[in-house]
């Protein structure tokens, strides 16, 4: 790995504890870049989702930082790190704000008094890609939890990020959806989307991981 | 000697109602301070601070300081000590009411913080053994419990509204009102959701499926607990005496 090659994201010496514990993490530091995919692996309660938190602004390091694109991230405001970087949250369910699909993939454009004309064309893309047209009018909190999932990651590409950090994707998706999704995520590395997958499943990320990279006890390794 | 924190919790309850019924009842500002120290004192002695209380209060203090400010203002009784207009705005009266308003908000919130220092499971064991209906017990303790989750679930999606673009400090009345509309119908709902999940899995763990309930913890009142009562009810109907 390169050393004096600047990462998309750069994540240097940092520590990090939740309230007053101990550091989850010390001096830890990764390098991310736009034109790979990084697989993330480990036990749980390893610091996975944490760091996937960390590298987008939800939560600040004791010390050392974190740059996105030469910038640190704790100068931007989290919707500035948003536009930049998509984050699939494990839990679906707190992206979920739309009574309807179309509605959940617009909301925030509308919102913003952004083209929704555009937005249109693209959450119908989305709702194709993802075969989701079953589901148009049910209330996404009534959709199953591999749906939901899907239906997240579908508004996070709404905003066409620079780069993705998918946690959990694959949890409860069938084998055809997670086929889907790894086909899409393909698609999108080749468009110059950088992505971090963090995931317990080990046969996903088969074909499609540039890098593995696994975090135990606060350090990570190449996988 | 009354151990710290180990009084049963419902001799604690006692002392919260009893401090909250007479701060409530009286109106002098002296007896209202009192009822406030009071309260404050029992809780430092039980193992609670006042800052980690007023810290607890977070940005409900500014609300309470707001209101007992609209409670000071325009009121025609008393000596006028501000005057606009030929508009009385602050009398000597309208300051006591604020003063007497603070203190009452004060008494109950910080006699209330006195039942965290039982644990849940103490207190609605408490709450049984005071003939309390069963369901309405567990129903508080769910609620109870549900609370950190709700909070953590609308941490996570005001987050993940911002990380959408939306800075919700920045953005003007009207609209943050819109945006609290696309944060509370899921948050609401999803609550609904798992509550009727959650009310399947209690019946489906026998939940009123017998009669009678027994439990294998009981509390039991003691000799420092019934001081603690005696000493509450004393000291307050005295200075309630004395001071007014």
């Amino acid at each position: 790995m390169s050393q004096n090659k600047t990462r998309y994201i750069e994540i240097e010496n940092i520590s990090f504890g939740y309230g007053k514990g101990p550091d989850l993490f010390n001096n830890l530091s990764l390098g991310l870049d736009k034109d790979e995919i990084t697989v993330l692996l480990g036990e749980n309660g390893s610091g996975k989702t944490t760091l996937a938190k960390l590298v987008m602004g939800m939560l600040g390091p004791r010390s050392g930082r974190i740059m996105l694109d030469g910038v640190s991230v704790e100068d931007l405001a989290l919707g500035e790190v948003g536009m930049r970087v998509g984050y699939l949250f494990q839990n679906p369910d707190h992206q979920i704000f739309g009574a309807t699909l179309i509605d959940q993939l617009l909301w925030s454009f509308e919102f913003l008094g952004e083209d929704i004309d555009l937005a249109k064309g693209k959450a119908e893309e989305l709702i194709r890609l993802f075969g989701l047209e079953g589901s148009r009018d049910t209330y996404p909190y009534y959709l199953s939890l591999g749906e939901k999932r899907i239906l997240a990651l579908a508004s996070v590409l709404m905003r066409s990020p620079d780069y993705l950090i998918l946690d959990e994707p694959t949890s409860s998706l069938d084998e055809e959806r997670a086929g889907v999704l790894k086909e899409v995520l393909k698609n999108l590395s080749e468009r110059g989307i950088g992505m971090l997958i963090i995931t317990h499943d080990y046969d996903f990320p088969e074909g499609l991981a540039h890098r593995t990279i696994v975090l135990s006890e606060g350090r990570a390794c190449n996988g | 000697m009354v151990e710290r924190g180990k009084l049963d919790p419902r001799s604690k309850l006692f002392f919260v109602a009893t401090i909250s019924s007479f701060a409530v009842g009286v109106s002098d500002t002296r007896m209202l301070l009192f009822l406030f120290i009071l309260a404050a004192l029992a809780l430092v002695y039980l193992g609670t601070g006042i800052y980690q209380a007023v810290h607890r209060l977070g940005k409900l203090i500014y609300v309470v300081l707001a209101l007992a400010i609209v409670q000071s203002v325009l009121t025609d009784a008393g000596e006028p000590l501000i005057r606009l207009m030929g508009v009385t705005i602050l009398t000597d009266y309208g300051i006591e009411r604020a003063a007497q308003f603070l203190l009452r908000v004060s008494i109950i919130i910080t006699s209330s913080f006195l039942i965290l220092t039982s644990t849940t499971r103490d207190l609605i064991q408490g709450l049984l053994q005071m003939k309390l209906p069963y369901e309405l017990v567990f129903m508080l303790s769910i609620a109870a419990k549900f609370l950190p989750t709700l909070r953590n679930e609308m941490i996570h999606k005001v987050m993940a509204m911002e990380l959408q673009g939306i800075d919700l400090k920045g953005i003007r009345m009207g609209k943050k009102l819109k945006a609290y509309r696309y944060l509370l119908l899921p948050v609401t709902v999803n609550s609904l959701l798992k509550s009727r999940e959650l009310g399947v899995a209690m019946e489906m763990r026998g939940f009123r499926a017998m009669e009678t309930r027994t439990s294998f913890r009981q509390l039991r009142l003691e000799g420092k607990d019934y001081l603690f009562m005696g000493a509450t009810a004393a000291t307050v109907i005295i200075a309630y005496i004395i001071i007014t």
